[in-house]
Parts: structure tokens; sequence; C-alpha cells
């Protein structure tokens, strides 16, 4: 840094020979004036940097001592600026840089957003956009704390967020938890009725009276557990009817069927010839390529990475590497194993996406068939699906005691 | 050392003044043989390639060696560098 200085300065490398050397160095020393990289010459004179400023003091001592003093170097920024005061252009274009990177780096480039799992990061991103938190941004607009609270109202599941800024990056570092559902402090009285269709496995009540067992078969619809109570006399006379949110549950088994086919004959695009690489660079919705545009059996394969100065200075501009090939449709037949492995590949995802969604499956009665041309699963699936939707309960009209 | 000087001398041990301070003294820094930096010194009074002599409270400061120069000199310290064969300290 201090050479930076030094060389921001300017300083001058001069040659002192004759008369009283060793008083003229003295003679600097009382007056303040400091040098650098003394050296004795095989002529015995005597070398050193000196700044600008402490040179134009010299004269006096030059005259108490009786010493010559030659200039032999210039170094320096005072040098640089004057030496090339013609190349206007120059300077205007420092001028611009230096304003262009201040410019830069007083806007919000690049957007983070860390510790989310239930919300997307895209979500976010659009509603931050509706709240006016956009890419390019000044950073001065940006108010970290409403900016929390709004992000915290809008997404129950967020526990915590924190927000700050770093560089030209607005970091958003989010907790979530679990959402805590508003429970009722009075539940209002309901059936349960069976909204699908099956045969009934279990049934576990806690609320209510049920109305079916395990092997009874329901219909959609269907009444399960009767929110009401009725309370009988000795007479086995209903005098009086409580009523109760029904609480039970039930598991019912019902099939699912299960069809698919695809043609053995694929089609495959196949590359052909050589990969050619190229950049381009992207701000915004612009693009500079710097190589040919695709055409139509190529294939290009990009691949982009954001610009930045320093670990947190982004810039609005994004570096891509484009891989093209040219390509042709290939169709081929799959054998009989290829076409067997997907078929029980699709029937593997049909059944996760039933179990996410809380289905057992009990059996799998599903036939692959591999045909010359096509292939065929045919067949049903057997599951166990909880069942039990609310609905109004019928109030009956008690009858007072005389 | 007279009256005056053993008097100023009990104070400053007694008071646990640095001598720098205190007396004015110079410092010698040697880092191997090769550089040495001197603080508090007085003057320059000659200067060769292969010997430099400082006035320093108190003496003379003569270094010897070989290629002597002086990166550094500055109103309150100089550096020498080169090839340093030998320091002594002269009282007046």
């Amino acid at each position: 840094m201090e050479r930076f200085f030094r060389w921001l300065l300017g300083y001058v490398k001069i040659c002192v020979w004759g008369g009283e050397s060793d008083r003229f160095l003295n003679l600097c020393r009382g007056r303040g004036i400091s040098m650098e990289g003394l050296e004795r010459t095989e002529n015995g004179g005597l070398e050193g940097c000196v700044s600008i400023a402490d040179f134009f003091r010299l004269r006096p001592l030059r005259g108490k001592t009786g010493v010559h003093i030659h200039l032999k170097e210039k170094h320096g920024c005072p040098f640089f600026f004057y030496r090339n005061k013609k190349r206007k252009a120059f300077f205007v274009g420092m001028a611009l840089a230096a304003g262009l990177t201040l410019f830069l780096s007083s806007r919000v480039w690049n957007i983070h957003i860390e510790g989310n799992q239930m919300n997307s990061t895209g979500e976010i991103l659009e509603f931050l956009k509706e709240q006016g938190i956009v890419h390019g941004m000044a950073k001065s607009r940006v108010d970290a704390s409403s900016l929390a609270a709004l992000v915290r109202e809008e997404y129950s599941e967020i526990t915590w967020v924190s927000v700050k800024i770093q560089g030209t990056r607005l970091i958003f570092t989010i907790q979530e938890g679990v959402e805590l559902t508003e429970t009722a402090e009075e539940e209002e009285p309901c059936n349960l009725s069976a909204d699908i269709a099956g045969t009934v496995v279990s049934i576990v009540t806690r609320t209510g009276v049920p109305k079916v067992m395990a092997g009874d078969s329901v219909q959609a619809g269907d009444l399960l557990v009767l929110g009401r109570l009725d309370l009988r006399n000795d007479d086995q006379e209903v005098y009086r009817s409580e009523y109760v949110h029904a609480d039970a549950d039930i598991y019912v088994r019902y099939s699912i069927p299960y069809y698919y086919e695809f043609s053995r004959t694929m089609e495959e695009e196949v590359g052909t010839g050589q990969i050619r690489r190229g950049i381009f660079l992207q701000a915004g919705p612009w693009r500079l390529e710097l190589f040919g545009t695709r055409k139509g059996n190529q294939k290009r394969t990009v691949e982009v990475y954001p610009l930045r100065l320093t670990e947190n200075f982004y810039l609005p501009v994004l570096l891509g590497v484009a891989a093209t090939q040219s390509c042709e449709t290939q169709s081929f037949t799959c054998t009989q194993e290829e076409a067997r492995e997907r078929a029980a590949r699709h029937l593997m995802e049909f059944e996760e996406n039933l179990m996410e969604k809380g289905v057992q499956i009990s059996e799998n009665n599903v036939t692959i068939k591999v045909g010359f041309t096509s292939c065929e699963s045919r067949g049903t699936l057997t599951v166990i699906e909880k069942t039990g939707t609310e609905t109004p309960v019928e109030y009956v009209e008690q009858e007072e005691d005389m | 050392m007279n009256k005056r000087e053993r008097g100023k001398e009990s104070v400053i041990q007694a008071l646990e003044l640095p001598g720098d301070l205190a007396r004015g003294d110079a410092i010698v820094t040697l880092t191997g043989r090769t550089k040495a930096v001197v603080e508090n010194y007085r003057g320059l009074l000659c200067y060769t390639r292969e010997e430099i002599v400082l006035s320093i409270p108190g003496g003379r400061l003569r270094i010897r060696g070989k290629e002597l120069r002086i990166p550094w000199y500055t109103p309150a310290e100089l550096e020498i560098g080169g090839r340093i064969s030998g320091i002594q300290m002269e009282r007046r």
C-alpha cells in the first residue's frame, strides 16, 4: 500500500555528486526530507529516490553543500498523466469505468434465497417482484426489516426470516417450521361419510356412533360415523340427543384400474459430427453470441455463469458456454427386456405417487405383455386408503317432558 | 558519571522508563547479516559502500560491511542493507 501511495504522488530518482554529500544527507534529515534506495555509485556519487514535493525543496541544500543534482528517472501518476495528456479518450474511459463501477456497486444484482424447502425459490421471487424487489434496483430502496415482515406475513410456513445486503447481493435466510393450525374452541357437530366406494378394512371410532364395521361395503356418500348420541331411558326410548363432532380412522379397500401402452419403436436424436463450443454474454433479455446461429438440425447445450468481481459483487452480466452439435433423428426398436423394464419403471412411479398421497398398496395384479410393435401393461391395483369427510348432522326435534 | 547524571539514572530506573524515551538512546535492530534499522540517530557522518558512521547520543555507531546501501532514510530512522560484517559503538 505504501508503494501504491508513493507511485500515486510520484517520485524521482536523483544522482548527487561532488560537494559535501554527507552533509547534504544530514541537511535533508534536518528539513524532514526522506529518501529511499540510497546507494553509493562507483564514482563516489549518491543515488536515491525522493518525492516530487521534496525534490523542489532541495535547491537551498544544493547551494549550501555545493553538490550537483541530476534527475535520472521520473515515476508516478503525475508523470503518467502529463505524458498522456493528449489521450483524452483514455481519461474519459477511465472516468466512465469508475462511474460505471460506482453505479453497479450501488444496485442489487443477485437475490439469493436459502433455507426454503416448502416454498420454491421461484415462487418467493415472484412475490418479491410484486413488492417491487427486483434485480437492478437501488440498494438504498431496500428496507430489510419491512421486507422480512412482508415475507413472514405472506408465507405462514416461514417462522424466521433474515434479510441482509452483502455487496450487490440481497440475501434471504429462511427458516421454516410446522404451520400451526387454528383449532376452533368449539367444534361443530358433524357426521363422517365415505368419499370413496369400497370395503371397510378397519374402523377406530373416537367420537360418535359407528354405522359400519370391518367387512362392510360402502359407497361414496354412505354414512360411516353418526355425530348424534341418542340417550335412552329404561324403556329404550330416546329422551335426549347429544350432538358431537364425529372423529374416527376408517380405512377402505378398493381397486384401481391400471393401463399403460407404448410403442416399441422409438425416435432418438443422435449427435453426428464435431461438438463446437462457443461463448456468449447475456444481460437481461439481450444476448451477444460470439459464434454462429443454430440451424434446424443442431442440438445445443448451454451453461450459464453469473459474472462477479468479488464474492458478493455480482454484475448484471451472465457468461454462457454453449456446445452445439449436429444431430439427426434415428428410430430404433427397443428389445423385449428394455420394453419390460420401461413398463415396470412406469408402474413403479405410479405406485410411488399413490404412496406419497398416503395410499397403501395391498395387491398388484398388473401384467406386462410385450408384443412385436408395442408393450402393454394392464391390470388392477388393490389399495387401502383412509376415508371420511365431514358432513352436516341432522338435528332431531326433541319432545319436551311434560 | 557525574552527580546529576546519576540522579537522572536513578529516577529513570525507579520509574522504569524506557531508555530510548528517557535518555534518547539510539535503538539498533539487526536482522541477520543483511539488514539493520537504526532509530534515534543524530546524523550521518560518513557513508561509503564499506562503512557507515552515524552520530548517536553518547557517541558514534560504526557499521562495516560490503555493498552497504540505505533503503530507507528518514528523519526518525534509517535502514541499512548489504553484507554487514560488524557493528561498533564508540563512546564520546
